[in-house]
């Protein structure tokens, strides 16, 4: 096994029973450094726009999982807010959207953003996750 | 009505008169309104079917997939406590999938009460009992409850829906209540070209449409930091309404307050 090349990871993501998992599969595995987790996406957009102000290079994370069906703010309204800001950081952040929604609109729709690494269906299985972290930026 | 008729000529091809036929078609145009309404009941059936099928796919699929995820995990984690903990989540997910099913439940419900038999259904007592479930939170919020059914006092309709109807409009009212003012919310029923119609008026923290508006009455979509936030309210609302072939229209300004009306 790789010792892990990913610093700082981020999930989005409104359901614990979730989060808590790959928080544990993350952590046992260990894949990654450090992990940040947001309930929604307004809390993780205004983490973002205000990193835009004071640019910290090791509070941007190279990989964010999103969830599309969240409340307050949801996937979309991120990717878009996401999308205009995403270049001015100094790093490249490799986003996945992961959702348990299987409607082919969804997959199409997230899939055509420039801003979208790739679509994961949940459940998310571990090699998966494994393989993200090990080559985050391929 | 219709008429149908050919010129009359002359020998020196002057028109001296029209003969036809007018005939009454009544019958057939009451039968392509019947018609149309069938299908209309049908169309919007189909799409509330349609909507159905994918919240139980979606919602029944998040917890099946938090399952999968903790079988996977429980073959790779080492100790015993970890395990036990892996054990816990199976529980957390028991309860939010019974939770679930809950609520699909209840949508099933409505799909199929619709035959339940309609009675006259006073307004006023039916708010009253609206008032006296959840006096608690009228009383804590200071809220003030104006209602004016005079133009319309009752009408025909399943009683337990008008009742949760009202009662998830009020509660929405003083959950989402403007942050400086006491909720005011006004309800009147009148009746517009033979329709029948309920309104109910707060003066809350209102909603931003155009951002939520086509959300507005999904399933578990809620727009708030509030914690006992579900997104189940008028989903469960628009349902009830529409399985009687009523419509609920919204008309908010962000900061000035919200009107949902009703047509029966």
């Amino acid at each position: 096994m790789k010792s892990p090349t990913v610093e700082l990871a981020c999930i989005i993501d409104d359901d614990k029973v979730y989060v808590n998992l790959v928080k544990k599969i993350i952590e046992t595995k260990k894949l990654c450094e450090n992990l940040m987790i947001f309930r929604n996406g307004k809390q993780s957009i205004e983490y973002f726009e205000a990193l835009m102000e004071n640019m910290k290079e090791d509070s941007i994370p190279e990989i964010i999982f999103l969830d599309l069906n969240m409340p307050v703010m949801d996937g979309w309204e991120f990717l878009e807010r996401f999308t205009k800001i995403k270049n001015k950081f100094n790093k490249v952040i490799t986003l996945y959207v992961v959702s348990s929604s299987i409607n082919p609109l969804d997959v199409n729709r997230a899939k055509s953003l420039s801003s979208v690494k790739d679509y994961l269906i949940k459940p998310i299985n571990i090699s998966e996750l494994e393989n993200i972290f090990c080559k985050p930026t391929d | 009505m219709k008429a149908v008729g050919k010129p009359v000529y002359n020998d020196d091809k002057e028109v001296v008169g029209v003969r036809g036929v007018f005939q009454d078609i009544d019958d057939e145009k009451l039968k392509v309104i019947t018609l149309q309404k069938t299908s209309d009941i049908i169309a919007s059936q189909n799409s509330r079917l349609f909507n159905f099928a994918h919240i139980v796919s979606h919602n029944l699929r998040s917890h099946t997939s938090n399952l999968t995820l903790i079988t996977q995990l429980i073959d790779d984690v080492e100790t015993v406590y970890e395990k036990l903990e892996l054990l816990s989540s199976i529980k957390d997910i028991s309860e939010s999938l019974n939770t679930t099913i809950d609520h699909l439940n209840e949508i099933v419900t409505i799909q199929t009460q619709t035959s339940q038999n309609k009675l006259e259904v006073s307004f006023s007592s039916t708010l009253n009992n609206v008032k006296k479930s959840i006096g608690g939170i009228i009383n804590e919020s200071n809220a003030q409850i104006h209602g004016d059914f005079s133009a319309l006092p009752a009408i025909d309709y399943i009683p337990a829906y008008l009742e949760s109807i009202l009662l998830n409009l009020v509660t929405n009212a003083i959950k989402y209540k403007h942050p400086d003012r006491a909720p005011e919310i006004r309800i009147n029923s009148y009746v517009l070209d033979n329709n029948h119609f309920l309104e109910v008026r707060d003066n809350g923290s209102g909603i931003d449409l155009e951002k939520y508006g086509n959300k507005l009455f999904g399933m578990y979509k809620t727009f708030h930091y509030n914690k006992d936030a579900v997104g189940i309210g008028l989903f469960i609302t628009k349902n009830q309404i529409e399985s009687l072939n009523g419509q609920i229209f919204v008309d908010s300004t962000l900061h000035q307050g919200t009107t949902f009306k009703i047509q029966f």
